[in-house]
C-alpha cells in the first residue's frame, strides 16, 4: 500500500486542474458545466477543447481528487445520461492547500507593490 | 419529443464522432466525449448560428485528435512503464507542443503569415480532393458500400452499363450471385403540385431499389416491392424542403407526375441524391410507361436501365463474377443466337462509372497534381522562412546534442513545431474549403440545370486532411532541421563573421529552396498558360454553323398516348405552330441540338467497306433533322439539296452526309446518288439510304473534336419520341423560351420543352470542363507564383540583412549605391534564372502529358515557354526592388557601427 499522501505533495497544481477543483467546491457539477464555469472566469482566452477537459478530469480522478457523484439534481432538471462529479475530501484538502500557496505568493507580490491591496 | 438536430449540427456532430473514434476503444469515454461535444455544438448554434457550429466542430475535432494521440501513447505505456515514467513521456510531448506554441506566439507576424499561407494551400487541396472524392470514389450508399455493385453487360467483350428490362429480368432471378438486384432509369418529368408546374429529373425504379441500397427513410416510407404497380412517389429532401417547406403534412398529398396523379409516400434522407452522378433528382417513382420508351418491357434492344445489385452474403466480388459467367452462359442457351457473345460484369458501386469515368479521372489527376505542387511550394516557402529565423537555434541545438540529447528527439521536436503551424493551418484550410466548395459546384452548365453533388466530408477526406497536414508539418519542421543538425554536429559554435563570408550552409539551403519554388512555379504557370490558351482557341473554334439567336428545347412525346404516326403528326403541328411565333425565321426538329455530348453513333455499311477492319469505317455520328435545319443553323450545303416535304415516311429513304464522310468513302467522286446501309435503331431492320446532299463539315459531339464522318437522316422518315426543337428568330428574344412552352401546352397540356437554352449556351456546355480547368489551373498558378515570389523577396531581404556589414564596407570603400542595387538584383535574377532553367526543363519533359487537354495547341507552345519566364523574371525584379533599394540606401557609418 502506498505511503499516505499529503496535499502538499501534489502542489503546484496545473492551472486547469486548480480551476476545475475550484468550481467543484460549491458542489457537484457535470463536465460541460465545469467547462463553462472555467471559461467564464475569463482565465482562458480560447475555449477548452473536449479532449483537454476530459484528460484533465481523468487525471483528477486518477489522483483521487474528484469522483462521480451519487447525488443528482431534481428529476425535472436532471438528464439521466449525464455524469456528475464532486470533490473528494482529499481533493478539497489539495485545492485548499493550493489556494493557500497562491495567496502566499500574492502577499509577496503585494509587498513589492506589484499588486494593489493590503499587504 | 426531442427536436431533430439541424443539418449543420448533424454534420458537425459526425465530424466530432470521427475524431473521437481516434481514441483507443472505450465506450464510456466515447460517450462522455460525445456528450461534451453535443452540448458545445448546441451552445454554439444558439450563440453564433451555423458558422459557429462549424468553427466549434473544427476546433474540437483538432483538440480531440491531438488528445487521442496522447491517450494512445499513455495507454500503450501503461503496461510497460511505471506510472511516473508514463506521465513523463506524455508530459514530454505535451511539453514540446506547449514550447512550440509559445515560441510561435513570440513571432505573431511570422506565425500569422505561415498559417495563412499554408492554410490557403491546404484549403485548395482539400477542396479539390473533396470534389474528386464526391465524383470518383463516393459509393452509392453508406450501408456496407463494398457490397453494392453495378451490373454491366458485355457485348463481344465490350462492357455496356445499360441493360434492357428483359436482360435485367434474366439476372434478377439468380439469387446465387445477388441478394437483391434493382433497375433504375433516369427520366425528365413534369411535376405539378397544383400550385406550380416544374420540370425535373426523376429516377424510375424497381420496388427493391431502396432496399438494395440500404437507404432508410427520413419521413414517411420509401418504395418497396408492393409499389411496382402503385401510384406513389418518394420526394428528394431538396424538393420537399423547397416546394413543401419541409412540411411533414406533405406525406399523403397528391401531385401529378408526367400527367399521372401520384401520392407522396415519403421523403428520402438528405444525404441521398440518387445513383446518377451530379443529377439533381427530384423524386423516385415506380416504373411507368409514361416515362419509359415504348416497348421497354418486351424489346431486348431497348437498353434503358442501369442495374445495381447487393452481393449475396459471404460472396466476394471475384466469386460473384465467376457465378455471373455461369449464369450468362446459361442465358445464351436459353435466349438463342441474339445473346451470343453477351456476358455480364461487375463494376464497383460508385456514383461515377463507365465511360464517363476516364475523362473525369484524367482531369482530376491533373488538378490534384497541380494543387499538390502548390502545397509543396507553400510548405517549402515556410520552411525557408523558418530557416531564416532559426539562426539562434543553432547554438541551442549544438548544446543539446553535446549534452547527449538524441537526434531523434530533436527531429521529433522540430516535427512538433511544424505541427504547431500545420494544425491551425489545416483548420483554416478546412474553413476555406468549406467556403469555396459551394461556389465551385454552383457552376451551372445551363440556367435550368444545376448539379447536385454531396460534398460532405467522409473518412477519405478526413484522412486526406490528416495526411497533408502531416506532410506539411514534416516539410515545415523537418527541412530547417537539416542545416541545424549538420552544422551542430560539426561542433559549430562559430562566429557570425566567418559564416558571413563563407556563405553559411543555411544560405545554400535557402537558395536551393527558393530555386525549387521558382522552378515549380514555372511549371505551374506554363501549364496554366497552355490550358488557358487552349481554352481560348476552343472558344474561337469554327463550329461550321451559327448558333446565335436560336433557342433549343428537348421534347418528349408521351409514349402512352402517341405512336409513331400520331407522334409524327403532333410534331408537325408543333413545328407549324412555332413558325407563327413573332420574329421566328426558321424552325426545325433534330434528334440532338448540334454539338451534344450524347450524340449517337450509327452503324453504317458502305459498299466496298463492309468488312473494313477499322471501326471508324463502319460507324458515323448522326442526327435526324427537319427540312429547315441547314438554313436554321446557317450550315451550308456544298452539294445536292436539303430534305423536303417529299422525303416522308413511305417514300424512298434519303440521307445527307458531310464532307468528311464523302471524302472518306468516295474520294474524288460525286457522292450524290450513292447508296449505303444504315441502322439507326437496333430494334428495326437496317435501311438502305441514298445520298441527296453533302453538308459542310461541322462539330457534332464536342467543340474540340477532330473532323469525323456524319450522317443526316430525315426526321419524317425516322420518328423519335425524344427530339430537340430548334427555333431561330430574327433578333434576340428573351421571352422566346416561355412562348415556346405556352405553345407546346396549347397543343397538348402534357407536352413540355425541357431544359430551354440558347444554342450558344448549349455549345458552351461542351466547353465547360475546359473552362473550369482553365480557371482552376490559372488560380493555382497565380497562387503558387505569388508564394514563390514572396519567398524570393524574403530570401533576398534576408541576404541583404545578413550582408549589411559587407555591403556597408563596400560603400565605405567607394562603391556606388547603384552598384549595390545591381549586385542584389543580379543575385535575385540568378536565382530566377536557375529556377527558370529547371522549370523549363521539367515543363518540356512533363507537358507531353497535357496533349490530351490541349485544343490545337502544341504542348511545347513557344509563346507559353517564352512569355512565362519573361513575365516571372520581370515580376521577380519588381519583388526584389525593395531589398535592393534598402541596400542602396545603407548609411555606411551606421551600418558598420551596428555590425
Amino acid at each position: 500500500m502506498a505511503a499516505r499522501r499529503r496535499p502538499e505533495d501534489l502542489l503546484p497544481l496545473k492551472p486547469l486542474h486548480f480551476l476545475l477543483l475550484l468550481s467543484l467546491v460549491d458542489g457537484y457539477r457535470h463536465p460541460y458545466g465545469l467547462k463553462k464555469d472555467v471559461e467564464a472566469r475569463g482565465d482562458r482566452t480560447t475555449p477548452i477543447g473536449p479532449g483537454t477537459l476530459y484528460r484533465a478530469m481523468e487525471q483528477l480522478v486518477d489522483a483521487d481528487l474528484i469522483q462521480e457523484s451519487g447525488r443528482r439534481p431534481a428529476p425535472d432538471r436532471d438528464d439521466e445520461r449525464r455524469h456528475y462529479f464532486r470533490l473528494t475530501p482529499f481533493g478539497r484538502a489539495v485545492v485548499a492547500a493550493e489556494a493557500t500557496r497562491l495567496a502566499g505568493l500574492v502577499k509577496i507580490a503585494r509587498s513589492k507593490r506589484l499588486v494593489e491591496g493590503p499587504v | 419529443m426531442t427536436p431533430r438536430p439541424s443539418r449543420p449540427i448533424g454534420v458537425a456532430s459526425r465530424l466530432c464522432a470521427l475524431a473521437i473514434a481516434c481514441y483507443p476503444r472505450d465506450p464510456d469515454r466515447a460517450r462522455d466525449l460525445r456528450e461534451l461535444c453535443d452540448d458545445e455544438l448546441e451552445d454554439a448554434r444558439r450563440r453564433r448560428g451555423a458558422r459557429g457550429v462549424i468553427g466549434s466542430a473544427l476546433r474540437m475535432s483538432a483538440n480531440l485528435v491531438a488528445s487521442a494521440a496522447i491517450a494512445r501513447v499513455r495507454d500503450t505505456n501503461r503496461g510497460r512503464h511505471a506510472p511516473s515514467q508514463r506521465t513523463h513521456m506524455v508530459d514530454s510531448i505535451g511539453h514540446e507542443l506547449r514550447q512550440a506554441v509559445r515560441s510561435l506566439r513570440r513571432v505573431p507576424g511570422f506565425t500569422a503569415t505561415a498559417i495563412v499561407v499554408l492554410g490557403l494551400a491546404l484549403g485548395v487541396n482539400v477542396a479539390v480532393f473533396s470534389v474528386a472524392n464526391a465524383l470518383l470514389w463516393r459509393p452509392l450508399t453508406s450501408v456496407a458500400p463494398d457490397r453494392v455493385v453495378r451490373l454491366y453487360l458485355t457485348v463481344s467483350g465490350a462492357p455496356t452499363p445499360r441493360l434492357s428490362w428483359l436482360d435485367y429480368d434474366d439476372y434478377r432471378q439468380h439469387h446465387e450471385a445477388f441478394a437483391d438486384l434493382a433497375a433504375v432509369n433516369l427520366a425528365q418529368v413534369v411535376v405539378d403540385d397544383g400550385v406550380r408546374v416544374d420540370q425535373g429529373l426523376a429516377e424510375t425504379v424497381t420496388g427493391n431499389y431502396f432496399r438494395t441500397l440500404g437507404i432508410r427513410t427520413s419521413i414517411g416510407r420509401l418504395l418497396d416491392d408492393r409499389d411496382e404497380h402503385a401510384d406513389v412517389v418518394v420526394l428528394s429532401h431538396r424538393v420537399w424542403a423547397e416546394r413543401f417547406n419541409a412540411d411533414p403534412g406533405a406525406i399523403g398529398r397528391t401531385i401529378r407526375v408526367a400527367g399521372r396523379p401520384m401520392t407522396i409516400a415519403g421523403v428520402a434522407p438528405p444525404s441521398f441524391t440518387g445513383t446518377f452522378v451530379a443529377a439533381p433528382i427530384a423524386l423516385w417513382m415506380p416504373l411507368r410507361d409514361e416515362v419509359l420508351p415504348r416497348g421497354w418491357r418486351t424489346d431486348r434492344e431497348r437498353s434503358v436501365f442501369q442495374v445495381i445489385g447487393r452481393l449475396a452474403p459471404g460472396l466476394s466480388r471475384v466469386q460473384a463474377a465467376a457465378r455471373l459467367d455461369v449464369i450468362a452462359r446459361g442465358l445464351e442457351h436459353a435466349n438463342g443466337p441474339m445473346a451470343n457473345g453477351v456476358g455480364a460484369a461487375i463494376v464497383p458501386g460508385t456514383l461515377l462509372h463507365g465511360p464517363q469515368r476516364r475523362p473525369v479521372e484524367t482531369i482530376f489527376a491533373l488538378v490534384v497534381a497541380l494543387a499538390s505542387l502548390v502545397l509543396l511550394i507553400a510548405s517549402v516557402n515556410l520552411a525557408n522562412l523558418t530557416v531564416s529565423r532559426a539562426t539562434a537555434r543553432r547554438r541551442d541545438v549544438a548544446v543539446r546534442l553535446a549534452l547527449g540529447a538524441g537526434r531523434l528527439r530533436i527531429v521529433r521536436q522540430m516535427f512538433i513545431e511544424g505541427l504547431a503551424v500545420a494544425i491551425p493551418a489545416a483548420v483554416l484550410g478546412c474553413l476555406i474549403a468549406v467556403w469555396i466548395l459551394p461556389a465551385l459546384v454552383a457552376i451551372r452548365a445551363i440556367p435550368t440545370l444545376r448539379f447536385a453533388i454531396d460534398l460532405s466530408p467522409d473518412v477519405r477526406v478526413v484522412g486526406f486532411v490528416l495526411m497533408t497536414t502531416a506532410v506539411a508539418a514534416a516539410i515545415v519542421g523537418g527541412l530547417p532541421a537539416v542545416p541545424l543538425m549538420r552544422a551542430a554536429s560539426q561542433g559549430v559554435l562559430k562566429d557570425t563573421a566567418t559564416a558571413l563570408i563563407s556563405g553559411a550552409p543555411r544560405n545554400r539551403l535557402q537558395t536551393a529552396l527558393v530555386v525549387a519554388q521558382l522552378a515549380a512555379s514555372i511549371v505551374l504557370l506554363i501549364t496554366a498558360s497552355l490550358i488557358g490558351r487552349s481554352f481560348l482557341r476552343a472558344l474561337d473554334a469554327d463550329l461550321g454553323f451559327d448558333p446565335s439567336r436560336t433557342v433549343a428545347v428537348d421534347l418528349q412525346v408521351p409514349a402512352t398516348r402517341y405512336d409513331a404516326q400520331s407522334g409524327a403528326r403532333l410534331l408537325d403541328r408543333v413545328v407549324a405552330a412555332a413558325h407563327q411565333l413573332p420574329g421566328v425565321v426558321a424552325v426545325s426538329l433534330a434528334t440532338r441540338a448540334p454539338v451534344d455530348i450524347s450524340t449517337r453513333a450509327v452503324e453504317i455499311l458502305v459498299p466496298g467497306y463492309e468488312s473494313h477492319q477499322d471501326r471508324a469505317f463502319r460507324t458515323a455520328t448522326y442526327y435526324a433533322i427537319g427540312d429547315e435545319y441547314f438554313d436554321l443553323i446557317r450550315l451550308p450545303l456544298v452539294g445536292g439539296r436539303a430534305f423536303t416535304p417529299a422525303d416522308r415516311d413511305g417514300s424512298a429513304l434519303v440521307a445527307i452526309v458531310n464532307e468528311t464522310f464523302a471524302h472518306r468513302f468516295w474520294p474524288g467522286q460525286n457522292p450524290i446518288g450513292r447508296a449505303f446501309v444504315v441502322s439507326p435503331d437496333r430494334s428495326k431492320p437496317e435501311e438502305r439510304v441514298t445520298v441527296v446532299g453533302v453538308a459542310r463539315d461541322s462539330k457534332y459531339v464536342s467543340v474540340g473534336e477532330d473532323p469525323q464522318p456524319h450522317v443526316y437522316l430525315a426526321a419524317r422518315q425516322h420518328y423519335s419520341a425524344g427530339t430537340a426543337l430548334l427555333v431561330r428568330t430574327s433578333a434576340e428574344d428573351r421571352r422566346l423560351p416561355d412562348s415556346v412552352q405556352r405553345l407546346l401546352r396549347s397543343i397538348d397540356p402534357d407536352l413540355q420543352g425541357f431544359f430551354p437554352r440558347t444554342l450558344e449556351q448549349h455549345v458552351a456546355v461542351s466547353l465547360l470542363p475546359r473552362r473550369i480547368l482553365a480557371g482552376l489551373a490559372g488560380s493555382l498558378a497565380a497562387l503558387a507564383s505569388l508564394l514563390a515570389l514572396v519567398g524570393l523577396y524574403a530570401v533576398t531581404a534576408s541576404v541583404v540583412a545578413q550582408r549589411t556589414r559587407e555591403l556597408a564596407l563596400r560603400l565605405a570603400l567607394g562603391a556606388a549605391p547603384a552598384d549595390l542595387r545591381r549586385l542584389i538584383l543580379v543575385y535575385a535574377l540568378r536565382l530566377c534564372a536557375w529556377g527558370t532553367a529547371i522549370g523549363l526543363a521539367a515543363s518540356f519533359a512533363g507537358t507531353r502529358v497535357l496533349s490530351a487537354f490541349l485544343f490545337r495547341l502544341s504542348p511545347t507552345d513557344p509563346v507559353s515557354f517564352v512569355a512565362v519566364p519573361i513575365s516571372l523574371a520581370a515580376t521577380a525584379l519588381a519583388a526584389c526592388y525593395v531589398p535592393a533599394r534598402r541596400a542602396m540606401n545603407l548609411d555606411p557609418t551606421i551600418a558598420l557601427r551596428e555590425g
